[in-house]
């Protein structure tokens, strides 16, 4: 497994990620107002599609409901900035706290069936969610027209403070979260529990063998992707200002499907890039096409049939063969 | 009492037969096309979806409705036939989580396509027959029972071609054990691609036979397709007697529901319906545990 830290690879690995945090740190300087805006969600998806990683590529199970934490994730961060407290730390913490307890039911229930019928289980879940929301119409969240005007808050650091309302200022605190969730993510799956998490996946009978529960596993692998999907959904609302039953639809839930098998799963790293270049994508042809979703219909379909590896499937396996795992 | 039972509760038990059995067409195309190649159509609903708008061109050019059921259903099967040959063929053998995204990277398509050939508006086909007939006491449309009739014969048809003839026993056999099927002479790839142009030929006819009753609108796939993959899991995927049974049940859950709440959250009480189904039954109320 590669580590952060393995020894000689430490000062290599530590020059990588500091030449592409500079490089993501001076981007916004070079980009016009739109573009910066672009960017944000980009690196905010980012995690999304990287959250779903962990329980897709490493524990090897398929969720076609990850939009619910998403979504819910960011209706608490609304309900946080609109009605209780403008902070974005509370935000947070209360979209942990939801999408924590949504997914440790959803998984609890769901973990019992296998495969394809996970899939749809949590879809159905999913839907579920959807449709209680949509159809809030005389409560708070809106209903169909969904939660808006959330106020942007300002960040505190403790010493100083960050005004958000500010697109750069928001982009550098969007990067800082995702290289965070990244660390975080990787010291994941890079624990003994990760490799619990790689033996599922490899060979789901064998790990009971070893002394470990498998359910429990699975369980905690979906409930720590739904709280990273929680606060990539809470970002996203802090930083459009809304939350909106389009962050639950089955929609987002096939599109980051998508996304990390673009950057390839199994890779961390691979299912951002992949959030990253898709949203940068469907924004470049939205602009020349009308009907943009049948070609992005059409990226899906070839994606599938052609790459089911990702773009970055061939580095991560020579990677991989380097590291001896 | 018998007021209520006969002008409220009876009328909803025939809508909701009614709409069991097209829900059953969707999901017996759905549940066959799993249980024989292992794939997961997503785009199903998209096939019903085309069916119901060739339905309406035709109507727009031969304004007769019998002349248009057929040509939309000859429409929706040969659409199946290239998605089948270009798309689905690549990717038999895979995980069926693959097909699952193809299918839904196709369905994308198929709803952008639509709109931009029919725009995004609702349209409505006219009923081919308004009379009403005195149905238990009450007024029932006749289209509706007719609905209902020429669905349980495709059902009783299905069920024989399945059952009883050469055609449906080679069918079972591939479903059963395909590289042995294909060693004893018979043609695997052929029997995939006529059973899923059968497949989602049904879910065009069910879209074409809806027409007149729902609206037409390139989105109307997508209402169908959920409730018909929650009718198949609850039955056990591949399983042709637990989708008929299930499409039963979630059409009069739905339809007797509706009386009391609104139809919004009947919708979702079908949800509930599956999540319940899934906790006790994990792979669906026919199907056998231990299967995917």
């Amino acid at each position: 497994m590669a580590k952060l830290n393995s020894g000689s690879n430490f000062k290599k690995t530590f020059l990588v990620h500091a030449i592409i945090l500079a490089a993501l740190a001076v981007l916004p300087l070079f980009l016009n107002g739109y573009h910066q805006k672009l960017a944000v969600e980009a690196i905010i998806l980012s995690v999304f599609a990287m959250s779903l990683d962990l329980v897709m590529g490493y524990a090897g199970i398929a969720t076609f409901g990850h939009a619910a934490f998403f979504g819910i994730g960011g209706y608490a961060m609304g309900v946080m900035l609109k009605f209780l407290f403008p902070s974005l730390w509370l935000g947070l913490i209360l979209a942990g706290f939801c999408t924590a307890i949504l997914a440790f039911l959803i998984g609890f229930v769901s973990i019992r069936a296998k495969g394809i019928y996970f899939a749809i289980l949590t879809l159905a879940f999913a839907e579920v969610v959807y449709r209680i929301i949509f159809h809030s119409y005389n409560t708070p969240l809106g209903g169909s027209d969904g939660l808006v005007g959330v106020p942007t808050p300002m960040l505190h650091l403790g010493f100083f403070d960050i005004d958000l309302r500010n697109t750069v200022n928001f982009y550098w605190v969007a990067v800082a979260f995702a290289y965070l969730s990244y660390l975080v993510c990787k010291l994941i799956v890079g624990s003994p529990f990760g490799s619990i998490l790689s033996g599922i996946r490899e060979n789901e009978n064998r790990v009971p063998f070893l002394g470990f529960n498998v359910k429990w596993s699975k369980v905690t692998a979906f409930v720590l992707a739904g709280i990273f999907a929680g606060f990539s959904g809470a970002m996203f609302t802090a930083f459009k200002t809304y939350a909106d039953t389009e962050q639950l639809n089955f929609l987002l839930s096939g599109k980051v499907i998508v996304m990390a098998l673009i950057g390839g799963i199994g890779t961390l790293i691979g299912p951002m890039v992949g959030a990253v270049v898709i949203t940068i994508f469907e924004s470049v042809i939205s602009t020349y096409f009308r009907a943009h979703h049948l070609i992005i219909g059409a990226l899906f379909v070839i994606v599938v049939i052609f790459m089911p590896k990702g773009l970055l499937g061939l580095f991560a396996r020579k990677d991989r063969n380097n590291n001896g795992s | 009492m018998i007021d209520y039972l006969i002008y409220v509760i009876m009328p909803q038990v025939l809508h909701g037969l009614v709409w069991g059995t097209v829900i059953a067409f969707i999901a017996l195309g759905l549940t066959i096309i799993f249980g024989l190649m292992d794939i997961v159509n997503f785009a199903h609903g998209e096939y019903y979806m085309v069916g119901a708008f060739m339905g309406y061109t035709v109507l727009g050019v031969i304004p007769n409705f019998w002349i248009a059921v057929p040509v939309a259903v000859v429409c929706v099967a040969i659409l199946g036939l290239f998605t089948e040959y270009v798309l689905f063929r690549r990717l038999y053998g895979r995980d069926p989580i693959f097909h699952l995204l193809l299918t839904f990277g196709l369905g994308m398509m198929l709803r952008e396509v639509a709109q931009l050939i029919w725009g995004a508006d609702t349209r409505r086909v006219e009923a081919p027959v308004q009379a009403t007939v005195e149905f238990l006491g009450m007024m029932y449309p006749v289209y509706r029972l007719l609905i209902l009739g020429i669905g349980i014969c495709v059902i009783l048809l299905i069920w024989y071609v399945l059952r009883y003839t050469e055609v449906g026993a080679k069918i079972r056999a591939v479903a059963q054990d395909r590289t042995m099927a294909w060693a004893l002479g018979i043609r695997v790839p052929l029997i995939y691609t006529s059973v899923f142009m059968c497949g989602v030929a049904l879910a065009g006819f069910a879209g074409v036979l809806m027409s007149p009753i729902s609206f037409v609108y390139p989105t109307m796939g997508i209402d169908v397709i959920l409730r018909a993959f929650i009718v198949v899991v609850i039955g056990g995927l591949g399983n042709v007697m637990g989708a008929l049974f299930a499409s039963l049940i979630i059409g009069e859950v739905e339809a007797l529901a509706s009386i009391w709440i609104t139809p919004t959250i009947a919708e979702t009480l079908v949800f509930i319906i599956l999540i319940i189904t899934m906790i006790f039954r994990p792979a669906g109320l026919f199907g056998k545990a231990g299967e995917r």
